[in-house]
């Protein structure tokens, strides 16, 4: 009996071994391994991992050296590979989730110099200063709110899944989403510009009224704003939501031209809804 | 004995012809151009692989580059870089490859229209019209149909050894590259696993 249990004991420890998992302390190892040889091609091949070990990070952050050095370990990796926009959400985020007046110094001249192709000098500075070191320990909703809105401001197109990923997080964990956050999920979504993404975003009022509803923003770009959304719909089946938008939108003064797109977007529609119910 | 010398030859074409028909029968019914015996059915054969593993590495590292792809290289222009994932380049060297048989075609059309044959290089060949001559170095002369022809084959050569080595070089490196991620986040984990840790054996139970 002892010798089966002693052979069992030994194939589980055997099993546990051969699946475990990389933990976050090898791929930080790795991380500062590659970045110190600055190989792309290695630094490349290793994103993927590094991004999904990351994504665990910033859901629950421990405050611990691991978690902390892997954050900035990955904004050191895309800094090397030249995505500067990526680089300075994972030094935000460093800054904000898990806070480290001692690591500061490591990154600050990364994040200069991936922040001057955004901001100019002043704004930088101001930027720092409001991620700065604070005494709560308790992470809480605004911090995530920080975190996307400043994550906005950078107008990167490459970075939204990571905002969407801040975002589903804040949905998870506290359950409510700002206004402005929704809108700005909406307006990629239906796959706005980044340039007309910036000139909405500051005028967006933070209440529950639609984007393209809201007489802040300017009729032309309000117009925009419906065309893209009407094409995103009907491209994606999603009728119904196409024929609440074309009836918010056949309610504005239209001019002749837009007249004629609106008439063509609802046969469109139409044709869809109806293979859709064959 | 009594045959004669004709017959004979005849007897020998004969036994050529079934020598050659004998040996493309068999490789019809051989399953890959291989020089060394292929002894592993890679169909059934399933590695274990890392959790972290993506579907794009592992196809890198499963994939080869062997003779009959070499040969695929050749009716299918950017077939090496089309198959290690690299589209970019792949379409690069279709283009090129269209651009070398266009100018085969556009030879070929100018040379039928004058009612010579499609190639037809010869360096010493003199003509009394001076404009179907291009000046290359110093007096050295040549036909321009000739000079389209050499051009076209040479892009249509090149681009094909370059899909092959270049192809089967950058396939190797990528390979290398995931071979040295897995190789050394496993030593890393290992060392991690027995540092500070007193041999034992125990179980226990996750829910």
């Amino acid at each position: 009996m002892k010798k089966i249990f002693f052979v069992f004991s030994l194939f589980l420890f055997a099993i546990t071994r051969l699946f475990a998992q990389y933990s976050d302390t090898t791929e930080l190892a790795y991380l500062q391994i590659i970045n110190a040889q600055s190989n792309r091609d290695l630094i490349n091949n290793d994103l993927h991992d590094a991004i999904s070990v990351t994504d665990k990070i910033l859901y629950s952050p421990t405050n611990n050296f691991v978690d902390k050095n892997l954050l900035v370990e990955t904004a050191k990796s895309f800094f090397i590979t030249e995505k500067y926009d990526i680089t300075l959400f994972y030094l935000l985020a460093q800054r904000i989730l898990l806070p480290d007046k001692h690591l500061e110094s490591s990154y600050k001249n990364i994040f200069y110099e991936a922040a001057y192709h955004y901001f100019n000098k002043p704004q930088i500075d101001s930027l720092w200063i409001i991620t700065t070191f604070k005494n709560e320990k308790n992470i809480t909703a605004k911090d995530y709110y920080l975190l996307a809105n400043l994550s906005i401001s950078l107008y990167s197109h490459s970075l939204e899944p990571f905002i969407y990923k801040i975002i589903d997080i804040v949905n998870k964990k506290y359950g409510t989403l700002p206004y402005s956050l929704q809108h700005w999920t909406f307006l990629t979504i239906i796959g706005l510009k980044e340039k007309n993404i910036k000139q909405i975003f500051s005028l967006i009022k933070n209440n529950k009224t639609e984007v393209y509803k809201q007489s802040s923003i300017p009729t032309k770009l309000r117009y925009k704003i419906y065309r893209k959304a009407l094409n995103h719909y009907i491209k994606n089946n999603s009728c119904r939501r196409a024929k609440e938008i074309i009836n918010d939108y056949s309610q504005e003064n239209l001019s002749l031209l837009l007249n004629i797109d609106l008439a063509i977007k609802s046969i469109r529609c139409k044709i869809k809804s109806c293979c859709k119910n064959n | 004995m009594f045959l004669s010398p004709y017959f004979n030859c005849n007897v020998m074409k004969k036994k050529g012809f079934f020598i050659i028909f004998f040996l493309m029968s068999i490789s019809l019914f051989s399953q890959d151009f291989e020089v060394y015996p292929h002894l592993q059915d890679d169909l059934i054969k399933v590695t274990p692989i890392p959790h972290t593993t993506t579907i794009y590495e592992y196809r890198t590292l499963s994939r080869n580059i062997r003779m009959l792809d070499a040969f695929y290289a050749i009716l299918v222009p950017g077939y090496i870089h089309y198959y290690i994932g690299d589209k970019k380049t792949g379409n690069r060297l279709l283009a090129w490859r269209i651009i070398g048989y266009t100018g085969l075609t556009a030879v070929y059309i100018s040379n039928k229209a004058r009612g010579e044959s499609f190639i037809n290089i010869n360096p010493f060949h003199t003509s009394s019209d001076e404009n179907e001559y291009m000046n290359i170095v110093g007096n050295w002369k040549l036909k321009k149909e000739d000079v389209v022809t050499t051009i076209s084959l040479g892009i249509i050569i090149t681009t094909y050894l370059y899909d092959w080595i270049k192809g089967k070089v950058s396939l190797q490196k990528q390979q290398e590259t995931i071979r040295y991620k897995f190789g050394l986040k496993a030593t890393l984990e290992k060392e991690r696993l027995h540092k500070n840790t007193i041999p034992a054996v125990g179980m226990y139970i996750k829910f």
